[in-house]
């Protein structure tokens, strides 16, 4: 009998010793792969941030240059829009119509056509045969040169 | 008496172990997300406008019956909505002014759609990459 409890208890101990070695490879490996996927994990979260960072630089990139060239559109926008207003500082409208109120009529009412014009192109408005035929920029509108698809020039 | 207990204690180790097999392992689960495209925005075009004729009639002392005198011969009536040369000029301005802003509002129209195009175009090309290199395998 004291055999058999002697045996059962070596049994155990070895039964005991033999799963504890057990468990512990078992976790060892679970650790392993564990940390395994972790390195993983972080090793494509380093790639995906890198790959962010180098996506936000590249849009910054953008944003500047579209930054500068609305900037320098509006700039340039400005210069056009002061045209009109050194042009009238030059001359006396009133003295000039009292000595020439026909060609100055002709002149305003022309104008006013071209000013008009250039609010239909803008719109979308397709050219017309002369506007498609004009040599330069000066032909296409005197008031609105700018927007002769030859043009070059923004003044 | 000794056999009987080895059996039975080899007997419940066996069938602990059979019972151990029944368990299977639980399956894994991969959750994977996708980015789904925001539907491109299609706008009309605005209305093309159509300017109406404005025809200006200079008035002065001089030839004040003179106009006055055609109004009535094109059965016009006699009333003129008058402007100074300075309120001319500053209605001319305003219309400047009025035309530098639409053309600023389009460049800053085409400055977006410029910026979002390109990046639309540059994410489409990188996906085209991916699916190229994901060919190999």
């Amino acid at each position: 009998m004291i055999k058999l409890y002697a045996m059962l208890i070596v049994i155990a101990l070895l039964g005991g010793a033999g799963y504890g070695a057990y468990a512990y490879y078992k976790d060892s490996q679970a650790r392993i792969a564990t940390l395994t996927t972790n390195n993983a994990k972080l090793d494509g979260a380093i790639k995906t941030s890198e790959a962010a960072i180098a996506s936000i630089q590249k849009n910054m990139k953008k944003v500047n240059t579209q930054l500068k060239k609305v900037s320098s559109d509006f700039a340039d926008i400005r210069n056009q829009n002061n045209k009109l207003a050194e042009k009238l500082e030059n001359i006396d409208l009133g003295i000039l119509a009292i000595n020439k109120p026909k060609i100055i009529q002709r002149a305003i009412n022309g104008g006013t056509k071209n000013a008009g014009r250039c609010f239909e192109i803008l719109s979308g408005s397709p050219f017309t045969v002369r506007e498609k035929e004009a040599k330069d920029a000066k032909s296409f509108n005197k008031e609105c040169p700018w927007l002769w698809p030859g043009n070059t020039s923004t003044q | 008496m000794l056999s009987h207990s080895i059996k039975s204690v080899l007997g419940c180790g066996l069938v602990i172990l059979l019972l151990s097999s029944c368990s299977s392992p639980v399956a894994k689960i991969d959750v994977s997300s996708k980015a789904v495209d925001k539907p491109v925005l299609t706008l009309p075009p605005v209305d093309v406008v159509r300017m109406r004729t404005v025809d200006w009639v200079i008035i002065t002392e001089e030839n004040f019956a003179e106009v006055v005198a055609k109004a009535k011969k094109d059965d016009k009536t006699i009333a003129f909505f008058a402007l100074t040369d300075e309120g001319y000029a500053a209605l001319g301005l305003n219309f400047s002014d009025i035309r530098a802003l639409v053309q600023q509002q389009k460049a800053i129209i085409g400055s977006y759609e410029t910026y979002y195009n390109t990046i639309e175009k540059l994410e489409e090309e990188k996906v085209k990459k991916d699916i190229d290199k994901w060919k190999f395998f």
